[in-house]
């Protein structure tokens, strides 16, 4: 029986079954006897978290665009289809022709966030895949993946035949007419992964060796062969006008996270935030051209019928041409009742005004992220936000009709205290004041404070610093929740400070945790981002059985010259910079926007892109 | 002006919900660039009514919705262009203008054709079934809803069942009611035959046949007597 008839019979008995039936609007079928490639591009999570991420949908339109490459897409199958599946022995399959990922050429996932690791793991399995790269042989797929967690790549270095690190859309193309000619020559797997490690970007784990210090530290990650790149630098695409985007995106049926067109504005940021990789990683900054915009937002909508359009880049309100862009877009779309959303705004003057003139921006949420709770500590993680402004923003708002207003902060930063904490608090407070003082009362507001855990991330100026204790994290949010538990109108939310724990370990360990994720994903740990299916306690005794302390991954303060498993790449970010900045960090120093000043960060090596600096007005 | 349109929704479709099939045809009408009249108010939404939700896995040759345009346009136009971006399974079958006089809210009846797996059912044993099921004044089953459980009388919700039989197949033609009144779904009518019958029942498909609107008289009145275009049938359709 085909896996189609199967599913007949099979679908009705799971929830949600429209996450594996494929067939929406815009996806693509072709005739897999016209194809060279046949690429699985997989999201390790639900449907509908996958078909809300822009990076996948790119890579899937941009690969189908030529006839002889197939691109379809594989999410991770809920629990309970996957119980079915494995009682049927049903492996897992494409949306789109309902083919076994085994028979594919290439599997490649993104990485989003390290939590989403053991589903990798999970999903090769019942796709019949080895979940270890060297017990494939030739009839296997290449496993593969991108996406930021692959900024330090060596976790999954067991896992993985080969990483593309930085932005794809020409690497991918490079890499798929190696295939094609590695295939016409009909030569054996070994061989393509040397000749691919050749493409600029590509990391093939494989062929590093590393060593170790006594302390357990990195000593080197080095080639094991001549001709192989010391260091792999990150690919970046120069012109965002020139460069690919999708307009026939695949409309899902059912309600994803993100369910609307997406329109890309521009790639990389110029606040340096401290404690933030995407805004190390993705440097430098590049906008689109109005003009362009406005020509793929018409596109998109007619080839779409999506009723909402949302601008996406990190940081929104620094597109330099803002203003425009949005007036254009809503006068386009008025007619025929298309919103605009903003989801990454600064919350400013200018900013509210914009979004009060943006239909689509409800009343009834605006969120704030102040980060840390004293101005001391926003200067240490070089936030360029102060309370003066986001009071007088929350007041603006406020005035406009807004009650609902939601504060973001991370809590155990670099140099945090409890008068930190105590800021928290006092800043949501302070919030209610300003309701009061414009209203009378404080009926109606509603003041939700969510906070998590600082992870520090490879590639920032907080890369040597610990994480605080598991211990530590409970005390802290204790403290806030006795201090915002007196607000009438504020709500206290937090992250589970376990998952902190096991990000921290992920995002800066070595290869030696891949044995950690098989044991773990062996005892069953998948879906671990899911509150209803994580269970810490089987990563705790997959820590033991594998012989690793965690401590020593999450909790060290690591030396100004230690090896990072990460130095193998370049990001295009110096490490003199990123230390020059953990020690202005260090005496609460504001580094400004690079739009003001360039800071050497390194960027500008890359050669690809444009670049702030004086010159350029504010 | 408002439009009534008949519609199937196929196999490729049968597993999305009302809400999901509702959303669908909201981003059609935009692609097909219609003039869609929409709701005043601070959440405009398109003005569009559908029938009664049809259960996730069921297929059908007749679903209606009524779109609102706020310009003139031929009923043949909104039809070609709105089938050219429905997606694979959701296809307008015809057409017409709306009287007014029976409103989609309105309707209390659907017809379903229930195909049966032959292999391990007694066919006398089946007809008979039919009839105890038939005769009984009360049915009473535990319904779920969002408040908790409750014991509905679904007898009279079961207007009709015949029954068809060939070489190949058996086939029950069910008229159920549905809408405001009460509405029992062909799957529980199976569940209530198999308790009689005291073994399962293997259904191979179910298909929504038609809904009607049946007067007090027993008269039976479609929403869409006098369509003013139908669509060419399509030789891709999966029903």
């Amino acid at each position: 029986m085909t896996i189609e008839k199967l599913l007949i019979d099979l679908l009705p008995q799971v929830s949600k079954p429209t996450r594996y039936m494929g067939n929406e609007y815009n996806s693509i079928n072709k005739d897999k006897k016209n194809v060279k490639v046949h690429v699985a591009l997989a999201f390790p999570d639900v449907y509908e978290v996958g078909m809300s991420h822009l990076g996948i949908k790119i890579l899937y339109h941009l690969l189908n665009e030529s006839k002889d490459l197939y691109a379809e897409r594989v999410f991770a199958p809920w629990v309970d289809f996957e119980d079915i599946m494995r009682k049927e022995n049903l492996p897992l399959f494409s949306l789109e022709s309902k083919t076994p990922i085994y028979k594919f050429d290439f599997l490649g996932f993104t990485l989003q966030y390290e939590m989403s690791y053991t589903n990798i793991l999970n999903m090769l399995e019942l796709a019949g895949i080895p979940v270890i790269s060297k017990d494939r042989n030739d009839n296997h797929p290449f496993v593969i993946a991108g996406g930021p967690c692959a900024y330090n790549p060596e976790p999954l270095a067991d896992i993985m035949d080969f990483f593309v690190i930085g932005e794809a859309e020409d690497v991918v193309l490079e890499i798929m007419d190696l295939y094609k000619s590695f295939k016409e020559r009909g030569e054996k797997r070994q061989r393509f992964l040397e000749e691919v490690a050749q493409i600029p970007g590509v990391y093939v784990p494989s062929l590093y060796q590393v060593s170790y210090n006594d302390d357990g530290t990195l000593m080197n990650i080095s080639p094991r062969e001549k001709g192989i790149s010391q260091r792999i630098q990150k690919r970046i695409i120069k012109d965002m006008d020139e460069v690919y985007y999708p307009t026939s995106f695949v409309v899902p049926y059912m309600d994803i996270v993100h369910d609307r067109a997406v329109l890309e504005i521009f790639r990389g940021c110029t606040r340096g935030c401290r404690f933030c990789q995407a805004g190390m990683i993705y440097r430098p900054v590049r906008e689109k051209s109005v003009k362009r915009l406005k020509e793929l937002a018409k596109d998109i909508i007619a080839s779409t019928g999506y009723g909402e359009i949302s601008l996406a880049s990190l940081s929104t309100s620094d597109y330099s041409e803002l203003k425009q862009l949005t007036e254009i877009l809503t006068d386009e779309f008025r007619q025929c009742q298309v919103g605009l959303s903003l989801p990454s705004l600064r919350i400013d003057a200018f900013s509210l005004e914009l979004a009060k003139k943006v239909q689509e921006i409800k009343k009834s949420g605006l969120t704030f992220a102040p980060e840390a709770g004293t101005q001391r500590l926003r200067d240490v993680i070089n936030k360029g936000v102060t309370m003066e402004d986001l009071l007088s923003s929350v007041k603006d708002a406020f005035i406009s009709g807004w009650n609902t207003v939601k504060l973001y902060f991370m809590i155990g930063l670099p140099t945090e205290t409890y008068e930190d904490l105590k800021g928290i608090s006092d800043l949501a407070y302070a919030v209610v004041d300003v309701y009061r003082k414009v209203h009378g009362h404080t009926r109606g507001l509603k003041v939700n404070v969510s906070t998590s855990t600082f992870v520090p991330k490879p590639f920032t100026p907080f890369q040597w610093e610990p994480q605080i204790t598991l211990v530590e994290i409970k005390e802290r949010q204790k403290y806030l929740k006795s201090l915002l538990r007196k607000g009438k109108n504020i709500s206290y939310s937090w992250h589970d400070g376990k998952l902190s724990l096991l990000e921290a370990i992920f995002s800066r360990g070595d290869r030696r945790l891949g044995k950690v994720l098989k044991i773990a994903h062996d005892k069953g740990c998948k879906f671990d981002s899911w509150s209803d299916v994580f269970s810490f306690d089987k990563w705790v005794v997959a820590f033991e059985e594998a012989g690793l302390n965690p401590d020593f991954y999450a909790y060290r303060k690591r030396s100004k010259d230690e090896v990072f498993p990460w130095d193998i790449l370049d990001a295009g970010i110096d490490k003199k910079f990123l230390l020059r900045e953990l020690e202005r960090s260090k005496k609460a120093l504001i580094t400004p926007d690079c739009r003001i000043r360039c800071h050497s960060c390194g960027i500008k090596a890359l050669k690809d892109g444009g670049f702030y600096e004086t010159q350029n007005e504010i | 002006m408002k439009l009534r349109m008949k519609f199937e929704k196929g196999r490729p479709v049968m597993f999305i919900s009302h809400l999901d099939m509702m959303r669908t045809f909201g981003r059609a009408l935009r692609r097909a660039d219609l003039p869609v009249a929409f709701t005043q108010g601070f959440n405009p939404r398109p003005k569009i009514t559908f029938t009664p939700a049809l259960s996730v896995g069921i297929v059908s040759s007749s679903e209606y919705m009524d779109v609102e345009l706020y310009e003139e346009v031929s009923v043949k136009e909104v039809t070609v262009r709105l089938n050219r971006v429905l997606p694979d399974g959701l296809r307008i079958i015809k057409a017409g203008i709306v009287d007014g006089n029976t409103p989609l809210s309105m309707l209390n009846g659907a017809m379903y054709m229930v195909e049966l797996d032959l292999d391990t059912l007694n066919l006398q044993e089946l007809k008979n079934s039919i009839k105890m099921l038939s005769c009984r004044e009360e049915i009473i089953v535990e319904k779920t809803t969002k408040s908790g459980t409750k014991l509905v009388n679904i007898a009279p919700l079961i207007y009709k069942i015949d029954f068809l039989d060939n070489d190949s197949s058996v086939r029950l033609v069910m008229s159920l009611s549905i809408g405001q009144q009460g509405s029992v779904s062909p799957r529980l009518v199976i569940l209530e035959l198999e308790k009689i019958l005291a073994k399962k029942i293997k259904v191979l498909s179910i298909q929504r046949e038609e809904l009607f609107f049946k007067s007090d008289d027993n008269k039976i009145i479609l929403p869409l007597n006098l369509a003013e275009y139908t669509s060419p049938p399509d030789p891709k359709s999966p029903l």
